[in-house]
C-alpha cells in the first residue's frame, strides 16, 4: 500500500455522517433491557447516551451522510465511481442477498458507478474498504469512491455482553469521499490481518441458515470468554507497526490514534497497549452517541479534521480490532 | 497479469425431482409471459439439496480448489467469501471467511466478504481480488469462495429457476499464465436493488408468529421484476459485452466459449438470441440435472466445460451473468 514515488496521491477528501434525532440515555437503556447499572459498570463503559432511529429505512440515514458528504466536495454523484458499503449490523434486508449501495446509487443518481459492500469483519470493514478502494484508484481502475455504512441496534440489544456490559450500540450512518489528490486526510497504508479461530466472536447467531427461526438468538453476541483484550490490542499494535512501517514512519511519530468509541475501559486498554495513556481524545463523541460500529472513526476523523489547522499536518494512525477477529491499521497524514 | 491458478466446485450427492419441490413450494401452473410456462420451460429434472451448512459446502469446494492447485493454506494471502444467499448467520455481520480461514489453516490471510447479491458476486469478488493483487506487493494469492444452501422450502426462484445447494472456490495468483483475467466489467443498476430480497427476522410483523424461517426465502416484487429487468436485461448484456470486449482489445468472434448462468431453458434461448452468441457456444449442459447454484454457476459451469474439452489452453472465454442487486457483470479469460 505504500505509495511509491510514482503513485498519485490517494486520500479521504470529505467525511459526515447523520444521527437520528431521538436521544436516550444509557441508564434508560439499561433499564428498558433490564440490565443492572452498577456506578462501576457506568464509568467503565462511559457513554452517556445513544442516539436512536425510529425510521423504517435504515439506508435513508446514509443516504443523508452520502448526500451531506458529496456537497462538502462540490463533486456531482455522477463523478462516483464506486459506492462501497461497510456496514456491520443487519440491513433492512438480509445481507449478502442485498446491499444499500446500490439503493444510494439509485437515490443519487451515480449512474456510473458499481456498487458493492464488504462485511463479516466489524468495525474493520471500514479499512478493507477503504484498502480496496485504494487499490482500485492507484491501478486506474476509479478515480472517486464513496463509501457508506448504516447501522441500527437490533430493537432491545443495545447492552452488549449483560452478564458483564462491554459497550452499548448507538444508531447511525456515515459516508466517507476517497479520491485521487492529496487534499484532506492523505492515505499512507493500510494493513489489515484476520484471525479466523475468532470468526464467531462478534455475530447474530439466530436469523440465518443455522437458527433460522430463533427470535431468542436474533441479537448482536459478543463471545466475551472467547474474546481476549489482551492479545487482540497486541497483535493491533504490531499490525499498525508494520503499518508505519510500510508508510516509511516510526510508531512513535504518530500523534493521533484514532479508534471505535467502545467504552471507556477499551479506550484506556488501547492507549496503554500503545504507549500513551490517559487520552481520551474521542470521549466526548462516545459519552454522546455511544459506539455506532465502523462510523465511530467517521465521527473521530471529522473531529480531527474540523480541528485541524491550515497549513498543518499530523500523522494518525486508525486502528480496529474488530473484536478479535479482523484487524486493521491505517496510517494518515491528516 | 493475474490468473486463476485453480477452480473446483461441490455439490451434495442427494438429488430431488423437480417437480416434486414445485408441487412442495405450491409454485404456479400456466403461462408466465411471452408464452412461456415456468414449469413446462425451466428445463431442470433435478437438483442437488442437503441438510449440511452452507459453510461446510464452501470448505469441500475450498479444499478441492486448494488441493488443485497444489498449495497449502499458508500460501494464500486474501480470502474472499463472495457468497450471495443467507449463510450460517447473518451479514454483515458474519461470513463464512473467517471459518474458511480457521479450516484451512491459512494463518497470514485477511478475511473479508463481498456483500452484494446476486450471480455478480462472483465478477465483484474477483474485482477485488484483482484491484488488491495489483496494488499490493505483499498480496500474490486470493482464494475466492461461496457456499449456497436454500432455507427449507425456497428452492425455486419464480420464475427465473430452481436451485441447488452446493459450494464452489478458485485461486487467483499473481503473474499466473493460467486462465489469464484479461478484463472485467460491471454494470450496476441501483434503482432495481430490491426486485429480488430476503426480508429477515427484522422485517417480521408479529414477534414470534408465523413460519419464521420462511422470512429466510428470497422474494421476487414481480412488478419491478417484469417493469425493471426484463425490460432492459438483453439491452445491458449486449452493452456490458461490447464494453469488456473493447477492455480487453478483442472482438466477439475471438471468444471461443461463453460461460453463463444456468437459471432456465427460457432464459438461455432468450440470451443466445438477443446476443446473436450461437448456441453451441454458451455452455448450457448440466442444466437439467442440476439446475442453478447461484453464484457458484459461473465456477461449475467453467469447470465442466474445461473438463469436457469445450475450453482448452489458450481459449477465450468469457464468463458473464447478471444479479440481483442488479448488476451486469462480466470477465474475459484467456485459458
Amino acid at each position: 500500500m505504500k505509495r511509491s514515488g510514482k503513485q498519485a496521491p490517494v486520500g479521504i477528501v470529505s467525511t459526515a455522517y447523520c444521527l437520528p434525532p431521538r436521544k436516550m440515555f444509557v441508564r434508560d437503556v439499561f433499564k428498558e433491557e433490564e440490565v443492572e447499572l452498577a456506578g462501576a459498570i457506568a464509568d467503565q463503559i462511559g457513554i452517556d447516551q445513544v442516539h436512536v432511529f425510529d425510521g423504517k429505512w435504515r439506508y435513508q440515514l446514509a443516504l443523508e451522510a452520502a448526500r451531506e458528504c458529496l456537497s462538502k466536495t462540490g463533486l456531482n454523484a455522477t463523478e462516483i465511481d464506486a459506492v462501497v458499503d461497510f456496514s456491520v449490523l443487519p440491513q433492512d434486508y438480509v445481507v449478502p442477498s442485498w446491499c444499500i449501495s446500490n439503493s444510494i446509487q439509485h437515490e443519487l443518481g451515480a449512474e456510473k458507478a458499481f456498487n458493492l459492500g464488504f462485511g463479516g469483519g466489524g468495525t474493520t470493514n471500514l479499512l478493507t474498504a477503504l484498502k480496496f478502494v485504494v487499490s482500485l484508484i492507484r491501478t486506474g481502475r476509479a478515480n472517486t469512491a464513496l463509501l457508506i455504512a448504516t447501522d441500527v441496534a437490533i430493537p432491545g440489544n443495545r447492552v452488549i455482553n449483560q452478564d458483564a456490559p462491554l459497550t452499548v450500540l448507538g444508531d447511525g450512518a456515515s459516508a466517507l469521499i476517497v479520491s485521487k489528490g492529496s487534499r484532506g486526510a492523505e492515505i499512507l497504508d493500510i494493513e489489515l490481518w484476520s484471525d479466523g479461530r475468532q470468526n464467531d466472536v462478534l455475530c447474530v447467531p439466530g436469523g440465518g441458515l443455522a437458527h433460522p427461526d430463533r427470535l431468542d438468538l436474533y441479537r448482536l453476541r459478543i463471545d466475551a470468554e472467547a474474546y481476549s483484550e489482551a492479545s487482540s490490542l497486541l497483535n493491533l499494535k504490531s499490525l499498525t507497526e508494520r503499518a508505519a512501517e510500510k508508510a516509511g514512519i516510526n510508531l512513535g511519530d504518530v500523534t493521533l490514534f484514532v479508534n471505535p468509541n467502545i467504552s471507556s475501559k477499551d479506550r484506556g486498554k488501547f492507549t496503554e497497549a500503545f504507549g500513551f495513556p490517559d487520552d481520551d481524545s474521542f470521549g466526548n463523541n462516545r459519552r454522546r452517541y455511544g459506539h455506532v460500529q465502523g462510523t465511530d472513526f467517521v465521527i473521530n476523523l471529522s473531529q480531527i479534521i474540523t480541528n485541524g489547522s491550515e497549513g498543518q499536518r499530523n500523522l494518525a494512525a486508525v486502528c480496529s480490532h474488530g473484536w478479535g477477529f479482523s484487524y486493521g491499521a491505517m496510517i494518515l497524514n491528516v | 497479469m493475474i490468473g486463476i491458478e485453480a477452480e473446483a466446485y461441490f455439490l451434495p450427492e442427494t438429488k430431488k425431482r423437480v417437480p416434486e419441490i414445485l408441487d412442495e413450494e405450491d409454485i404456479p401452473f400456466g403461462t408466465l409471459a411471452k408464452n412461456i410456462d415456468f414449469r413446462r420451460d425451466v428445463g431442470i429434472e433435478e437438483v442437488h439439496v442437503t441438510e449440511e451448512l452452507s459453510s461446510k459446502l464452501a470448505l469441500r469446494a475450498v479444499q478441492k480448489a486448494i488441493s488443485k492447485a497444489g498449495i497449502l493454506g499458508d500460501d494464500v494471502d486474501l480470502i474472499i467469501d463472495f457468497t450471495s444467499i443467507p449463510q450460517d448467520y447473518i451479514g454483515p455481520t458474519w461470513s463464512a471467511a473467517g471459518f474458511i480461514q480457521k479450516e484451512i489453516n491459512a494463518h497470514k490471510a485477511i478475511c473479508t466478504a463481498v456483500t452484494v447479491g446476486g450471480c455478480s458476486s462472483y465478477h465483484f469478488a474477483m474485482e477485488a481480488a484483482c484491484a488488491m493483487i495489483s496494488a499490493e506487493e505483499n498480496i500474490n494469492r486470493a482464494l475466492l469462495f461461496a457456499g449456497d444452501r436454500t432455507p427449507n422450502l425456497n428452492k425455486t426462484y419464480y420464475p427465473i429457476t430452481v436451485s441447488s445447494d452446493g459450494g464452489s472456490a478458485l485461486i487467483l495468483k499473481k503473474s499466473c499464465e493460467r486462465g489469464v483475467i484479461l478484463a472485467t466489467d460491471i454494470i450496476s443498476v441501483g434503482r432495481l436493488h430490491d426486485v429480488w430480497y430476503v426480508p429477515g427476522l427484522g422485517n417480521r410483523q408479529n414477534d414470534g408468529q408465523g413460519n419464521l424461517e420462511k422470512l429466510l426465502h428470497m422474494h421476487c416484487d414481480m412488478k419491478k421484476f417484469n417493469d425493471g429487468v426484463i425490460l432492459i436485461n438483453f439491452t445491458m448484456f449486449n452493452r456490458l459485452i461490447e464494453r469488456v470486449l473493447k477492455k480487453a482489445g478483442k472482438k466477439k468472434q475471438d471468444i471461443d466459449m461463453f460461460i453463463y448462468p444456468t437459471f432456465s431453458t427460457w432464459d438461455q434461448n432468450y440470451f443466445c438470441k438477443s446476443t446473436g452468441i450461437p448456441r453451441e457456444k454458451v455452455y448450457t449442459k448440466k442444466l437439467r440435472e442440476r439446475g442453478h447454484v447461484q453464484e457458484s454457476d459461473m465456477v461449475i459451469n467453467y469447470v465442466d466445460a474445461l473438463n469436457e474439452g469445450f475450453i482448452k489452453k489458450g481459449n477465450l472465454v468469457m464468463v458473464l451473468t447478471n444479479g440481483a442487486g442488479f448488476a451486469w457483470t462480466a470477465a474475459i479469460i484467456r485459458h
